[in-house]
């Protein structure tokens, strides 16, 4: 049968014809972070050399490597490697792993999961302090109904609250009860400017790792299509049609099972391109094609062209 | 509570028990039950599709006592949890994905010590082929499209000879518009073709256009 090879996350293991181990390299705790990225892509690492330049004829190797060499054979033998992985060393294979998630997990972060983060708080905000302030209205409207019809600003609000309004009809309220309320209206407007800092704050963001989506999208919709996609990632490789439907995955799936119209236009329906067009449809589809190619550049690192995507796009609507 | 046909698998008037391998700890919020100096997690089949295949009778799945199970799309740890709880003496290599929810699988494996939590796609198992076993049992819950593909790769790189191997299918992310009969027909096809079948049952009333199916590797 010859050598067999083996490499796991403990070290590099050569076993002589007869299954017995000739030679072993195990890894440094240190070692182990440098050689996982090189075992994940299949290269052959220097340990594994190391035991090879021991060994003459036939090699089989057992795992996956990309570049083939003279005299080893590949392969991924179930029954070579229930003999040979090293369940016996248990806790020292587990520990090994761990260490090696953990560091995966330290390095799969990036800021557009904050973004997403965000942008899911501001909306959560926003529909929070809506509610609120619906409740807050519906007290005001006992004592002054004429006052409320056109406020939607938890400072609107208060300020009735506070300096009252002339009101031919309604509950004589006393100040007291009145007072609970304020103290809720002021709580609702800080909330509101909590939530503008947020907004303020996924701009900054977004300024600096996507620039062209920032520019094409605006930041919260822009934070939205990430959030939605799933990761900026995602939103750059996924087809821009999918992305002109972000958000309207309901009306689609009723379209795939029902035969119901198929929807035009997700969230992107936000932007002012597609608000004003004639041909919503097509300006979704042309807004879609530069969000796409937007976000393909800021995952890949390329240069702010967002006015130039802006440009094109109005371009093919006239 | 009494033994049932699965082993580690307890019942009572209708309810599946473990037996907790980290006594006084709920993973997920499950009742702890105490029994004859032992405690027991209740195992939700609503939560869990393991669960509600063994209350839809499926045949004992090959997870014992000292088994090595390689199970794909661990997500948070519910089932894996159970499985844990099963093969106290063995290992669950815990496969999965998400970044998010694996931080929370990774702190259930502190506390179980048979769980190694890795960090991968499982549709690329040549990078993770030097960080995992061969198995006993393959179990798999990922709701992709091409969950087949991704079962059958994985099953024959670490399935042992006369392994077991569960594949939960959910028919909605292989075709929405397909109807979920047709699509296990067509994922039953596709499995009898590289191992034996030996059970499918749908997952109804608990886990709606979901089935399991239970294949040997008839490698002899």
């Amino acid at each position: 049968m010859g050598y067999v090879l083996y490499t796991n996350t403990l070290g590099v293991f050569l076993y002589n014809d007869k299954g017995e181990l000739a030679a072993s390299r195990g890894f440094s705790d240190k070692e182990r972070q440098e050689y996982e990225p090189l075992l994940r892509r299949g290269e052959w690492i220097k340990p594994e050399e190391e035991l090879l330049k021991g060994t003459d004829g036939r090699v089989i190797f057992l795992g996956f490597k990309k570049a083939k060499r003279e005299n080893i054979v590949l392969s991924q033998d179930v029954d070579k490697l229930a003999r040979f992985t090293a369940v016996r060393d248990r806790e020292k294979f587990r520990a090994a792993n761990q260490a090696i998630s953990a560091n995966d997990v330290r390095l799969s972060f990036s800021e557009d999961i904050v973004v997403m983060h965000t942008i899911r708080t501001i909306d959560e905000l926003e529909h929070v302090t809506n509610a609120m302030l619906m409740r807050v209205m519906d007290f005001v409207k006992l004592y002054a109904p004429e006052a409320v019809s056109y406020l939607d600003e938890p400072s609107a609000v208060l300020g009735i609250l506070e300096k009252g309004a002339a009101s031919t009809i309604g509950y004589p309220i006393s100040e007291e009860h009145k007072r609970v309320f304020q103290e809720l209206a002021r709580g609702l407007a800080a909330l509101n400017r909590e939530k503008e800092k947020l907004e303020k704050h996924v701009e900054a963001t977004m300024k600096r790792i996507c620039p062209n989506l920032l520019g094409v999208a605006g930041a919260l919709l822009g934070a939205r299509l990430i959030a939605l996609a799933g990761s900026l990632k995602q939103l750059a490789t996924m087809p821009y049609t999918t992305v002109q439907l972000l958000g309207a995955e309901q009306a689609l799936f009723r379209h795939i099972k029902k035969g119901s119209k198929c929807p035009k236009h997700g969230i992107i329906l936000a932007h002012p391109f597609v608000q004003t067009a004639k041909s919503r449809g097509k300006a979704a589809r042309l807004l879609a094609e530069k969000l796409s190619h937007a976000a393909r550049l800021d995952y890949f690192k390329g240069p702010d062209m967002s006015e130039k995507l802006l440009r094109d796009m109005e371009a093919r609507l006239k | 509570m009494k033994a049932g046909r699965h082993p580690g698998v307890f019942e009572d008037n209708r309810r599946l028990y473990t037996q907790n391998l980290a006594p006084g700890i709920a993973v997920y919020g499950e009742p702890l039950v105490k029994e004859g100096g032992k405690e027991f997690r209740e195992w939700n089949p609503f939560r869990s599709k393991l669960a509600s295949s063994i209350l839809k009778g499926i045949p004992p799945v090959g997870i014992n006592r000292d088994s090595i199970v390689l199970y794909l799309g661990a997500a948070t740890g519910t089932t894996v949890s159970h499985v844990s709880d099963i093969c106290s003496e063995g290992i669950v290599f815990a496969v999965e994905f998400s970044p998010e929810v694996f931080t929370e699988l990774f702190l259930l494996a502190k506390r179980r010590p048979n769980i190694v939590p890795i960090l991968a796609d499982a549709a690329h198992p040549e990078a993770y082929y030097h960080r995992v076993a061969a198995a006993d049992v393959v179990y798999q819950d990922i709701a992709q499209r091409n969950q087949v593909e991704i079962f059958v790769k994985n099953a024959t790189l670490f399935l042992k000879r006369r392994g077991k191997a569960i594949l939960c299918v959910k028919s909605r992310s292989i075709d929405v518009a397909q109807q979920p009969a047709k699509v296990f027909g067509e994922v039953r096809e596709a499995l009898t073709s590289n191992f034996r079948l030996l059970d499918y049952k749908t997952l109804a009333p608990f886990q709606k256009d979901h089935a399991v199916f239970l294949v040997e590797n008839r490698k002899l």
